[in-house]
């Protein structure tokens, strides 16, 4: 094929009868004068009357019985009558409430448990945030412990600790 | 195969809907054969296709509420049977990777002197080279080939505008003379 052929989906159409009769006329005066195009055609029509010619793969098996039978032995839920649906899912919403009733009341017990302790433990936090000084971070200070004199310890010699005589 | 009879299925649906398990058995006698067929090729193992079409059935009884008039009843099935296949060859984990040997009760493939047996040749190389395309490929060409699905209705079972439904025929088509000249037999390899 070369630029001026159509494309591939063109003749893939024109095989399944697919292409308006002003792409199909003009694609067909094409193919007649154009070896490419008459020989792929070709192919996709022989592949087309090749997939006719296949047998019909039938299961020889009565599956209407076997699927009532299921239906039956697994008690699969009939089809519900036709309904809008906003109803039927407003009706899918009450029956779920009515089957939470019995649960509602340990429910409401548990939650409002749960917010009772949240609320007390913001207090707590919020009270030593209000009383605690800005502080260098506990990673420095922790660090101190590593320092040549670690605090609390007496200075070695002069100058070794703070002015004050202590160890930073 | 059978034929489709649309009144005949909307009037079974209106019944079955109403928990008449006998129309529904109808139903499934009609099209049986359609939905076996499809799934029969596409997943290429009798065994699993005849599980999977009574999984699809019963999918469909549980859906029946959903389905509306304005669509065909056996797209309808095809578009669940398409799905449940798809499904089963995720779980498969085959869906890049197609069996190439076992499947089928065909008529062996080595190409063979009897001119009478041409025909058998080229259905079951045929048969063959469907498994060794990608199942988007082989989904479309045998809805559209076997199942005469015209486009708008590919269009409606794949989930895809029309315009991707030509394209991927095309591909499909073109995937499938890769491994299948039908004037010529297989293609060496």
């Amino acid at each position: 094929m070369n630029r001026r052929c159509p494309p591939e989906d063109a003749l893939s159409a024109l095989v399944d009868e697919a292409l308006p009769a002003g792409e199909r006329e003009p694609l067909l005066a094409h193919s007649a004068r154009c070896p490419l195009c008459a020989a792929r055609l070709a192919e996709l029509r022989a592949l087309h009357d090749a997939f006719r010619a296949l047998p019909t793969a039938a299961p020889g098996f009565d599956f209407g019985a076997s699927v009532i039978a299921r239906l039956q032995a697994e008690r699969v839920v009939p089809p519900a009558p036709s309904r809008s649906p906003w109803s039927a899912r407003l009706a899918a919403l009450i029956a779920a409430m009515a089957g939470w009733r019995n649960q509602l009341v340990p429910l409401a017990g548990t939650t409002a448990a749960i917010g009772l302790g949240v609320w007390l433990g913001g207090m707590l936090l919020a009270a030593e945030e209000a009383v605690s000084p800005p502080s260098p971070s506990a990673t420095l200070v922790a660090m101190r412990l590593f320092d040549a004199v670690p605090p609390g310890n007496l200075c070695p010699r002069v100058n070794a600790c703070g002015a004050n005589g202590s160890t930073r | 195969m059978n034929e489709l009879r649309p009144a005949e299925d909307a009037a079974d649906v209106a019944r079955a809907r109403a928990g008449d398990t006998a129309a529904f058995a109808a139903l499934v006698r009609r099209h049986q054969d359609r939905v076996f067929g499809f799934i029969l090729r596409m997943l290429d193992a009798r065994d699993e296709a005849m599980e999977l079409t009574q999984d699809v059935f019963l999918k469909a009884w549980q859906a029946l509420p959903h389905w509306r008039p304005e669509a065909s009843f056996s797209t309808w099935l095809l578009q669940i049977a398409r799905n449940a296949a798809l499904d089963q060859l995720r779980r498969r984990r085959l869906v890049r990777f197609a069996p190439l040997d076992d499947g089928m009760d065909v008529a062996d493939a080595a190409p063979g002197p009897e001119a009478r047996y041409a025909g058998r040749q080229r259905q079951a190389l045929l048969e063959r080279a469907l498994q060794r395309i990608a199942p988007e490929h082989r989904e479309i060409l045998l809805l559209r080939e076997i199942e005469d699905l015209s486009y708008g209705e590919l269009a409606a079972v794949l989930g895809v505008p029309e315009g991707t439904v030509k394209s991927r025929l095309a591909r499909a088509r073109a995937a499938l003379l890769e491994h299948f000249r039908p004037d010529a037999g297989a293609k060496h390899e």
